[in-house]
């Protein structure tokens, strides 16, 4: 089995619970909520991801190129008299830099944020717990990974209950 | 300027009681549960009417070329171009609703944003039609990319229809990813609340598995928070890139420095009548009257009202630059403007888009839906017309007189305007049809921040 | 593509096949033909591109005819006819395969010959050029002789012999001619009448002798649609003569409703000869008066022009000649000056007197012989003759009794029209002529016809004659067979194929040949023998045929002045009643006259089934595709009429229907309609269009009818024109000063405000390549001709467009001439300007093309390439001269196989989708290139000459290598008239113009 999910109904309750289990040295648990929860990323304390780092990558990599490819085509590889202007029109070439400065940062933010959260993945174990179909309701969960042994189970099950949770249930592989 | 108006009366952001359940049910059910009304299928076999015209419109003018339209020399450009500036502009609106507002921290945004994306998506995919269309031989656009080529021939990086190029494809696919990922959360919800299997795959699949883990949330805030800032960005220079198409040409009424601002004003004016247009009738056919309230569509008309008065005030300085400089050119161009052929086209414009929105200087016009519905409806035709006035009245009598023409549009040119609205109209249905209308995750943050005390009562632009 | 183990397909074969099948079955058969196998293989590896068409369907099939046909001609004319031809002397002496060839040959123009160079690639003659040593041409040619091409490759042009509506062969008309002719060698010809136009060709000209002579009782009538030309002139009996001007001498020019410009014998002559004598450089510019009732080529170009109903020219003359000291002038007649004649008139009494015999005064071919016989008078009293005017021989050759008058038989037309109806004609020979057409109503040519058991037709087209002929003949084209002609000044020339006929025609003198010996003999044969006694010996032949001319024929000028007679004379011109108007004037300005003229683009219906000229804007209104009713500002006022209203004309008991056209500088009473449209039987081009305003002329005036009177029927028609607004709108896109201010500040001409000040620019100069081509237009030589216009056409195988897409302002002209007027709708200023690519150093084109479709090349070209263009049309938006032309629909005639044929194949056709403009002609820059490097040397100044510098009868356009100060075009741009247009906008064009200068009279200074 992978783990134990209990239920709850705000979001206070699931940071509350969220310390308390890593207090009690819980250190594999995962929690889930139908919006964002203020404070909930640090009770986990969980790092900072690195989304804003790519972004900014893709940024400088998407209009750097561009810019490039400008001053290449125009410059070394035909260069030809427009309009009477010079091969290097480097204000005029600016607008298509910009824009591929902002669409690369888009591109490598979504690339990263899937990537990061390890999606797509269209099945998970979670989603064969009934009481989880709330999580992207009105409810919030505290999942517990715990090894797969009765004693484990049981303990964690002990401790789950001391939450007052609304539901317990197990997660099987 | 709100402290002025009687507008403390107005209800809170949204309905007080509202919580996650309740609002996760009443938005999907929209989705999932309610059958489908008589008036959505109506909307949509008049809107696949239109479409087919617009296919039918497609493969002629493939067969026979743009001559089926009323295009010549000196007028080369008219309706086509009016068409995809129109569009794109009311993309803009939907984006800077959405991201704009976000960085601006308007909590109201939330009840509006989702469907205000995706009319940024469908505006800009119909916009992206025209300027294809538009070339005489439509089927080699694919020049404007670079590409390796044997020829060593590449694509003219000083041309502000090339900066257009990137523009357009920059904001197509910015908008789409910011639309896109911003569902995810709502697709699951769908997901979940599937009655049937075949649902559940559909929504599952487009939920990419979305488990709403602190991890996911993390990623997924820094993600949308940067493209809003990103989002905001391009609405300001894929639009400058619009006007730029035609404030780089030397012609007498294009080449103005004042373009770009003005552009920008006269997107955010039509983008936000669009909302307007799309949000008033939603609310009502799908009982969406506990999220998109007076406060919205208030709030709304107000910041129509505003861009509206940038744009007013762009016509102003256009003609004043003329009288001032009294640049023989200029000058010409805006009497023939003003007095010419057009002008029926110049004064609609100002009938519409100066006058008209005068009127949501009053409160009651402001909390009348039918009264804003309606001004917003008479500024998108304006904003259609001032395009058709600033490309045509600027074209026909240019430099040489011996060379003065006139533009009159052929039948063609009014189904590719019908159709591109019918086309708009399509995707829209079946989105409101199909997909969550309304962004449930931020309502429920809202919610429980206590967003339905409305202590966010702030939120006039 | 290889006709490999194809069964072979038998032209001849098919011809037979079709020889004896009549009525619908000839039809099927064709079908038949069109659909077997043979030729569809040998069809697929003769023309490719054609095979698509099969299978046919009955529509396609009947395109299809034309091309079936055609094919017989393109198979034969892949190689040159099989005679002795000789290559223009300037031409490369040997020819490599590849390279086009010239050849000098002749065409005509109402009969009087004009020298060509024609082009022949491959065989297939593709452009004509002006033949520098011939007096009429001088290089240069008339928008028809140009037009002559596409005429040649024309596919509606008759294709076979016709008995009925049956299809014959030569054969058989042979064959019948022979019953017939037994018939006359008995009766001595009674009842044989020959019916031709004005000629000049010797050849010709000795066999209708020969013809009278074999047969006495035959006879021979002239006919000319076109109007005669002002060389031609008669004496004191009335008898012909013809008159040499010498427009280049004069210094004062009185023109009495004469457009010498557009002579038909000498126009281009003419043009170049006054040109030459009004060079502000040299500061010595001659004065051009012109009188006349509606605005001409010439009256644009005048000094001062005087608008005045034609009727009263005569008048004007006769106080004219009062004032110069004419004696005896008979009674002034109901002409009474006003203020403004009466000071006009002593203007120019004074200036024509102040010029001892360097003035010339020259009367229109419509005007009555009285008026001519005045000019002549005044000519004499100023003592031109000898001068600038002298006398001579007749150039053309008339009828017996045109010279000796019987009762009742001048030899005109309407001698033979009666003749007609009272059965005298039993067989009338038509000699390339469409009488049944362009003959006046009052003669009812057609129903007089019927009275005539044997009509034969030989002509290019089987048009309204043609199908009521009992025998059509195929006339050859004058590029497809031999014959000769003389020139305005009488010297003869000799016209040599090109090709083989395309269609199998003959000549006219080939036809005679016939006629007098029973059988057909080769047209070389015959011409040569004409000619022998000038060109005794095959040198002697060889020369005259490089060189286009037969040295020493022109007429010897004498300058003894034949008394010209007082009262009516009874030549073809046709006097009228001149004071019946002035009186009606007088007493109540409502009476109007209307004028007939041959249509300036299409003459009086010959060229009516040619697109080319249908489509060139018609100089001073640039309609297209129509004729209309011109009447005066003043006129439109009185009957609250707009451009386009339909009135209904009504003279004579004849009414007409037609649109009216605002003519600024049309005499308030006079109402101008143009020949040639209204065309039934023209080809798919001509039929159709405008309305023939023959149905209202009368033999007895055919000019001009002085009892209109207009009705305006509420209805509007479109009309296609190229430009809509004449008013330059104070912008100084043409600028202009007077010869005095110019020789006190040469300066004046290109003054100018705060704008055409070329304005710095950020960017540094490119370096220039090897050659730096550039462009100088001469406005005060141009006249507006447009011959430019059609010779792009020619050369850069533009597309014609249509009415409907002209008038959609989609025309494709790379070279167009403007229009404006200046000053009051009466006697407005009228300004010229041809429009071409300007070729700006900084192209605003350039910048906005989002794929390098449009840049330049090293020696400053801006080019169009055609195969990376998209068409996003962003270029001509920004295009401040808006030269640009955009293929919105597949305007190039991709299927007929005749253009195919016709096209230059050193310019590639434009498709779908694609913009283009105005290159300079940058294959014929490549050609001289390739011919320099082979000689390993730099181009020549001169050596590049552009299709429209080539053409331009004035040499207005000037174009060169501007890198080199000795060039032509260098020294041109050093004038300091030189300006170029719209310099304000930092364009820097290549082509640049110098300002036009006009020499008004101080006298009448402030008249203008």
């Amino acid at each position: 089995m992978l783990g134990l999910l209990a239920e709850f109904a705000d979001a206070e309750q699931l940071r509350g619970a969220v310390l308390r289990a890593r207090h009690e040295g819980y250190a594999d648990i995962e929690a889930y909520s139908p919006y964002p929860v203020d404070g909930l990323t640090e009770a986990m304390g969980l790092r900072r991801a690195h989304v804003p780092f790519w972004m900014l990558l893709g940024a400088i990599c998407g209009g750097g190129f561009t810019y490039w490819l400008e001053w290449y085509s125009t410059v070394v590889n035909y260069p030809i008299n427009v309009g009477g202007r010079p091969p290097f029109s480097w204000p005029a070439f600016l607008p298509p830099a910009l824009e591929m400065t902002l669409l690369w940062a888009v591109l490598a933010g979504a690339l990263a944020m899937l990537i990061g959260n390890r999606l797509p993945r269209v099945h998970h174990p979670l989603f064969a717990v009934r009481a989880f179909d709330r999580a992207t309701g009105d409810r919030l969960f505290l999942l517990l990974r715990v090894a797969n042994s009765n004693l484990e189970a049981r303990r964690a099950h002990a401790f789950l209950k001391t939450l007052s949770p609304l539901s317990i249930s197990e997660v099987s592989e | 300027m709100s402290a002025a108006l009687p507008d403390d009366a107005l209800p809170p952001v949204i309905e007080p009681g509202q919580n996650s359940s309740t609002i996760t049910t009443e938005i999907s059910a929209v989705t999932l549960e309610r059958p489908t009304g008589w008036l959505w299928i109506i909307g949509l076999l008049i809107s696949l009417a239109l479409s087919g015209l617009l296919f039918v419109g497609f493969c002629w003018l493939l067969y026979a070329g743009v001559g089926i339209w009323g295009l010549n020399i000196p007028v080369a450009w008219s309706f086509a171009i009016a068409n995809y500036v129109w569009w794109i502009a009311i993309g803009m609106g939907g984006t800077f609703i959405s991201a704009g507002m976000c960085l601006a921290r308007q909590p109201w945004r939330s009840s509006i944003n989702r469907f205000a994306e995706a009319m940024t998506v469908f505006a800009v995919s119909v916009s992206g039609i025209f300027p294809i269309l538009h070339l005489g031989r439509p089927w080699f656009f694919y020049w404007l990319f670079p590409y390796p080529d044997v020829m060593n021939v590449w694509p003219q990086w000083r041309s502000s229809l090339e900066w257009d190029f990137w523009a357009i494809l920059a904001y197509l696919i910015v908008s789409l990813a910011y639309w896109y990922v911003g569902m995810l959360p709502d697709l699951a919800t769908l997901r979940d609340r599937s009655p049937t299997l075949a649902k559940a795959r559909f929504y599952g699949l487009l939920a990419l598995g979305w488990r709403g883990e602190a991890r996911h949330w993390m990623r997924f805030e820094q993600f949308n928070l940067i493209t809003a800032g990103v989002a905001v960005a391009l609405v300001f220079s894929v639009h400058s890139m619009v006007a730029l198409d035609f404030s780089e040409a030397l012609v007498p009424g294009w080449h103005e420095t004042i373009f770009p601002p003005f552009f920008i004003a006269g997107a955010l004016f039509s983008g936000f009548a669009m909302v307007l247009v799309l949000g008033i009738p939603l609310r009502r056919f799908y009982g969406l009257q506990a999220f998109l309230n007076d406060r919205h569509i208030v709030n709304m008309a107000k910041m129509m009202l505003c861009a509206g008065l940038f744009v007013d005030y762009s016509y102003f300085s256009e003609i004043f630059t003329a009288f001032q400089s009294m640049d023989r050119y200029d000058f010409a161009m805006t009497l023939h403007r003003l007095y010419g052929a057009y002008a029926w086209a110049f004064w609609g414009t100002i009938l519409l888009n100066v006058l008209n929105i005068q009127l949501l200087w009053i409160p009651r016009v402001r909390r009348s839906h039918a009264a804003v519905f309606l001004i917003a409806i008479g500024v998108l035709i304006g904003m259609w017309l001032e395009r058709f006035m600033l490309i045509v009245s600027s074209l026909y009598e240019g430099f040489v007189p011996s060379a003065w023409g006139m533009f009159w549009p052929t039948f063609w040119d009014l189904a590719f305007l019908a159709g591109s609205v019918g086309l708009f109209f399509l995707m829209f249905l079946l989105f409101a049809r199909l997909l969550p209308v309304l962004s449930m995750f931020e309502l429920r943050k809202l919610a429980h921040q206590g967003g339905s005390g409305g202590v966010e009562r702030g939120g006039e632009p | 593509m290889s006709s490999s183990k194809v069964p072979p397909f038998d032209l001849d074969a098919a011809r037979a096949q079709l020889r004896d099948t009549r009525g619908p079955r000839y039809w099927r058969s064709l079908e038949e033909l069109a659909d077997g196998e043979g030729f569809q293989a040998w069809l697929k590896a003769q023309f490719p591109q054609l095979a698509q068409d099969a299978p046919l369907d009955r529509r396609g099939f009947l395109k299809f005819i034309g091309a079936s046909m055609a094919l017989a001609g393109l198979t034969a004319c892949s190689h040159p006819p099989q005679t002795e031809l000789v290559p223009y002397v300037h031409g490369q002496d040997e020819w490599a395969t590849g390279l086009p060839r010239y050849f000098a040959t002749t065409l005509t123009r109402n009969g009087y010959a004009q020298g060509a160079l024609v082009r022949s690639d491959e065989g297939r003659p593709t452009k004509v050029e002006g033949n520098p040593q011939h007096p009429a041409s001088l290089g240069a040619t008339d928008i028809f002789a140009q037009a002559a091409i596409l005429q040649l490759w024309d596919p509606d042009r008759s294709q076979s012999v016709m008995r009925g509506d049956i299809v014959a062969t030569w054969e058989d008309f042979a064959a019948e001619w022979l019953v017939l002719r037994a018939r006359f060698d008995r009766n001595g010809g009674a009842g044989l009448r020959v019916l031709t136009r004005t000629l000049t060709s010797p050849t010709l000209a000795a066999q209708l002798e020969a013809l009278q002579n074999k047969y006495p009782d035959a006879r021979w009538h002239v006919h000319e649609p076109g109007g005669a030309s002002l060389s031609r002139g008669m004496d004191a009996s009335g008898l012909p003569r013809s008159v040499h001007y010498r427009f280049d001498r004069a210094k004062v020019i009185l023109t009495l409703d004469a457009d010498f410009l557009s002579d038909p014998a000498a126009g281009v002559r003419y043009s170049h000869d006054f040109i030459s004598g009004r060079d502000p450089e040299r500061g010595a510019m001659s004065r051009l008066y012109a009188v006349e009732p509606t605005p001409s080529v010439t009256g644009m170009m005048a000094d001062h022009r005087l608008p005045l109903e034609s009727a009263r020219i005569h008048g004007f003359a006769q106080a004219l000649a009062q004032r110069l000291g004419v004696a005896n002038i008979g009674s002034t007649g109901g002409f009474v000056p006003s203020s403004d004649h009466a000071r006009w008139l002593d203007a120019v009494a004074a200036d024509l007197r102040s010029t001892q015999n360097a003035s010339l005064i020259v009367a229109g071919f419509a005007q009555p012989p009285e008026a001519h016989a005045l000019a002549h008078a005044m000519n004499v009293a100023l003592g031109n003759v000898g001068n600038t005017i002298g006398f001579g021989a007749p150039i053309e050759a008339l009828p017996a009794q045109a010279l000796a008058p019987k009762a009742n038989d001048d030899g005109s037309l309407r001698a033979l029209a009666s003749a007609m109806r009272v059965g005298l004609v039993d067989t009338l020979l038509v000699l390339d002529g469409n009488p049944v057409y362009d003959t006046s109503a009052d003669l009812a040519i057609a129903d007089a016809l019927k009275h005539v058991p044997h009509l034969l037709h030989l002509g290019l087209y089987r048009d309204e004659t043609g199908t009521l002929a009992e025998w059509h003949l195929p006339l050859a084209h004058a590029l497809e067979a031999w014959g000769d002609a003389r020139a305005f000044d009488g010297s003869a020339s000799i016209a040599q194929p090109l090709i083989a006929p395309l269609y199998g025609g003959k000549s006219a003198i080939e036809l005679m040949s016939l006629l007098l010996e029973g059988n057909f003999s080769d047209g070389r044969a015959l011409v040569r023998q004409q000619s022998a006694s000038q060109l005794r010996d095959d040198d002697a032949w060889n020369a005259a045929l490089k060189s286009g001319v037969i040295s020493n024929t022109a007429m010897t000028v004498t300058s003894v002045s034949p008394p010209f007679p007082r009262k009516r004379g009874s030549s073809d011109f046709h006097a009228i009643e001149s004071n019946i108007l002035d009186a009606r004037l007088s007493r109540n300005d409502k009476a109007l006259e209307l004028l007939f003229r041959p249509d300036p683009a299409i003459g009086a219906g010959e060229w009516s089934n040619n697109g080319w000229l249908q489509e060139l804007p018609k100089p001073l209104t640039q309609l297209t595709w129509d004729n209309v009713a011109l009447i005066s500002p003043d006129l439109a006022k009185r009957y609250k009429l707009n451009n386009g209203d339909v009135v209904e004309l009504r003279s004579h008991g004849g009414k007409l229907h037609a649109p009216v056209w605002i003519m600024p500088g049309q005499a308030t009473h006079s109402v101008t309609v143009h020949l040639g449209y209204g065309r039934t039987r023209a080809g798919h081009i001509g039929d159709g269009i405008g309305y023939n305003a023959n149905a209202l002329r009368t033999s007895d005036s055919p000019w001009q009818a002085d009892d209109l009177q207009i009705v305006a029927t509420g209805e509007n028609c479109e009309l296609a024109t190229t430009q809509h607004h004449f008013n330059m709108e104070g912008r100084d896109l043409v600028r202009e000063s007077t010869l005095s201010e110019y020789l006190r500040d040469p300066q004046s001409a290109v003054a100018h405000d705060k704008y055409g000040e070329k304005p710095p620019s950020l960017y540094p100069d490119y370096l220039k390549g090897e050659y730096a081509w550039g462009m100088s237009i001469d406005l005060n030589a141009c006249i507006g001709c447009k011959a430019c216009t059609i010779a792009c056409q020619s050369e850069n195988n533009i597309p014609v467009v249509g009415k409907d897409q002209v008038h959609r302002g989609r025309e494709m002209h790379w070279i167009r001439v403007d229009h404006y007027y200046e000053g009051d709708a009466e006697t407005p200023t009228m300004l010229s300007q041809p429009v071409p690519c300007m070729m700006c150093e900084h192209a605003p084109c350039e910048l906005v093309c989002p794929v390098d479709a449009t840049v330049h090349d090293s020696e400053g070209l801006n080019v169009q390439v055609y195969n990376r263009c998209v068409g996003t049309r962003f270029c001509s938006n920004n295009c401040p001269y808006k030269v640009r032309r955009f293929n919105f629909m597949q305007y190039a005639d991709k299927q007929t196989p005749q253009y195919e044929a016709m096209r230059n194949p050193e310019v590639s056709v434009r498709r779908r989708g694609i913009m283009e403009k105005c290159t300079y002609c940058i294959q014929r820059i490549e050609t001289a290139h390739i011919a320099a490097d082979k000689e390993s040397r730099r181009l020549r100044d001169g050596e590049v000459v552009t299709a429209c510098q080539a053409v331009c009868p004035t040499r207005a356009i000037r174009f060169g290598d501007i890198s080199d100060a000795q060039s032509q075009v260098s020294k041109a741009k050093a004038s300091p008239r030189n300006y170029a247009m719209l310099a304000e906008l930092g364009t820097r064009p290549r082509t640049t113009y110098l300002a036009r200068i006009r020499n008004p009279n101080p006298a009448l200074k402030d008249e203008t």
